[in-house]
């Protein structure tokens, strides 16, 4: 009787580790493989340059990256999808923007979930940008901005330009062009994250807030974000993380040209050019910003991940 | 909730709902614009695409057999618009599928098991969320193709990461639902199997639908992967980018529009019917490390 149920003991105890092996073995080997191998090797990469062939251990893609800040690195006749320096730039630019659009996302959820008038309307229709592929969006941007326009004519009377420019095809206006674009398509922030934790706020609080006289701003401040903090304080070290990521679809809009290129982009078209070349110094070099851009980003964002633990606490309801 | 009661409101809180109302509609407006412009300007001619000078125009004729016309006259590499539906569906959905259930299946055991290393996966799975990684594309590439992924169902093996937004979620549902019904299935000879998906899986299909939702979206919208990965096998993305790419603006852009398009109506259709069940299952927890 003992040995049956000591049997029957271990036989519960291997399926349940048959259990869990089968449940992490697939992510366990892909974080190994695409994850942990791929940016170890990546590192690596950053090190190395390629002479004849042969890779040798290098600090020549950063001296490279620096000596790219040259006086004449915002030249307007070399602002060509290669240029690093204006690619930096725009990225701040870019990021810069989303930071003022963080608090405008969560106002438009948060009027929503307020149900102002016509809200069940905008709770579908504030989803096109993110249902509707960029290609789209791009192409009908891309169509209100050409020559002969009423938008391009409109902008030139307005800005006395003298004459009808090819906003995306010009230094001075493509840029600018860019970042319009950007806050055109994130004025419904992540709509779907605000508009899922408020759902969760209880009516209880808001209604006696409510009974307690307090205005809009009061109750977005001091009841919905304290309540909805967690979401709120991830989003927000979310778009540090991403900092450098940042920028707007620019591939699609001026492949990098005129002035417009975002080190995103700048990283991704560099292997795209280098393509079947994969001994192309591009690869090392695109390494090596990548390492620049972690080792900036890495310390702000644990300092914003340890400010939001030491000075916010959750709120449980 | 405190909803909007127009005879209850303060002056200054009226002011505030009508120029949000009219901000609101504005964008929301634009964002139409573009649709229904979609829309009108698929049924033009090439011709009225290549000497149009003004893109508010109607077409002259409505040419609304574009829409069936772009599915086999709409090509790249010789792959038809139906040959990149298929493209584009199967790495959408397997896509989505593959990693989802990753993720479902490492929050599950981390929520509810107690293991030798559980504490460890947990603590990856949170500090490569908040670890920003740039430049891996380059390394990527090289493993990609060195595995001969590329231009190949493998690259869904690419999908089936454990970490990301989708596992926070899923563990903090697992965090909090009740094992009681798991021990009594134990008692009456269950294997963690037979738990899983008769008992723990029912009870998360919302929000598992919901995720699977959103990742087939970002699947089916994604170009930047396609075109470096599936050139031989290529998505809608793929073939819309190349097609703009080597016609530079000067093919039946009419044709061009109408893919475009055609590529926004599954999303479409399956957003305005599950809209309300994705907005009740998505909200993100905090990071407890």
């Amino acid at each position: 009787m003992q040995i049956k149920k000591k049997k029957g003991l271990d036989k519960n105890k291997v399926s349940r580790n048959v259990f869990i092996f089968a449940m992490i073995i697939v992510p366990v080997l892909h974080f190994l493989v695409f994850y942990l191998y791929v940016n170890f090797n990546s590192i690596i990469m950053g090190f190395q340059y390629p002479i004849k062939g042969e890779e040798v251990l290098s600090l020549r893609n950063f001296k490279w990256f620096f000596s790219e800040f040259g006086e004449t690195a915002l030249d307007p006749s070399k602002a060509n999808s290669n240029n690093i320096v204006y690619a930096v730039i725009n990225t701040l630019k870019t990021f810069g923007i989303n930071l003022i659009m963080f608090p405008i996302g969560f106002l438009t959820a948060y009027f929503i979930y307020k149900k102002v008038p016509g809200w069940w309307l905008y709770r579908v229709l504030f989803f096109l940008p993110m249902i509707i592929p960029a290609f789209v969006f791009t192409y009908a941007y891309q169509t209100m901005l050409m020559n002969g326009s009423p938008i391009v004519k409109f902008l030139t009377e307005f800005n006395q330009w003298g004459y009808e420019p090819s906003i995306l095809s010009e230094v001075e206006h493509a840029n600018n062009a860019v970042l319009f674009f950007v806050v055109w398509q994130t004025i419904p922030g992540n709509l779907l994250l605000w508009s899922g934790s408020l759902s969760r706020v209880p009516d209880s609080v808001v209604e006696s807030a409510k009974l307690d006289g307090v205005n809009w701003v009061q109750e977005a401040v001091h009841i919905i974000i304290p309540v909805i903090w967690p979401t709120f304080a991830m989003q927000f070290l979310f778009l540090f993380i991403g900092m450098f990521g940042s920028s707007g679809p620019v591939l699609l809009l001026t492949s990098g040209e005129c002035g417009t290129q975002t080190l995103s982009n700048w990283l991704y078209q560099q292997i795209l050019m280098a393509g079947g070349n994969e001994k192309s110094v591009a690869f090392n070099r695109v390494s090596a910003v990548g390492l620049l851009m972690t080792a900036v980003t890495l310390p702000i964002c644990l300092g914003i991940r340890a400010i939001q633990g030491k000075f916010f606490k959750d709120v449980e309801y | 909730m405190g909803v909007y009661k127009g005879k209850s409101m303060s002056v200054s809180q009226k002011i505030t709902w009508t120029v949000v109302s009219i901000l609101f509609g504005i964008v929301a407006a634009s964002y139409t614009f573009v649709l229904i412009w979609g829309f009108v300007s698929g049924t033009k001619t090439g011709t009225e695409f290549g000497t149009m000078k003004n893109p508010f125009e109607l077409p002259k004729e409505w040419h609304f057999e574009n829409y069936i016309r772009a599915f086999s006259a709409f090509q790249f590499d010789s792959v038809n618009l139906l040959g990149m539906t298929f493209n584009s569906l199967w790495y959408s959905v397997g896509g989505a599928l593959i990693c989802t259930t990753c993720q479902m299946g490492l929050a599950y055991v981390t929520a509810k098991y107690k293991f030798r290393g559980s504490g460890l996966i947990y603590m990856v799975c949170m500090i490569t969320m908040i670890m920003p990684i740039y430049g891996s594309t380059g390394a990527m590439y090289r493993l990609v193709y060195g595995l001969g992924l590329n231009d190949s169902f493998g690259m869904l093996l690419t999908s089936a990461t454990g970490i990301g937004t989708g596992f926070l979620m899923f563990y903090a549902f697992f965090q909090n639902l009740s094992w009681t019904y798991a021990e009594a299935a134990l008692i009456d000879g269950a294997n963690h199997f037979t738990i899983f998906w008769r008992i723990m899986f029912p009870q998360c299909i919302g929000l598992f639908g919901s995720l699977v939702l959103m990742q087939w979206l970002a699947g089916w919208n994604d170009y930047q992967g396609p075109i470096m990965y599936l050139n031989e096998m290529p998505t809608i993305a793929v073939g819309l980018y190349r097609f703009k790419e080597y016609m530079g603006g000067q093919g039946d852009m009419s044709l061009y529009v109408a893919a475009s398009m055609l590529s926004c109506i599954p999303a479409l259709i399956l957003f305005t019917a599950f809209s309300n069940t994705l907005l009740k299952n998505m909200s993100l927890g905090g990071l407890k490390e």
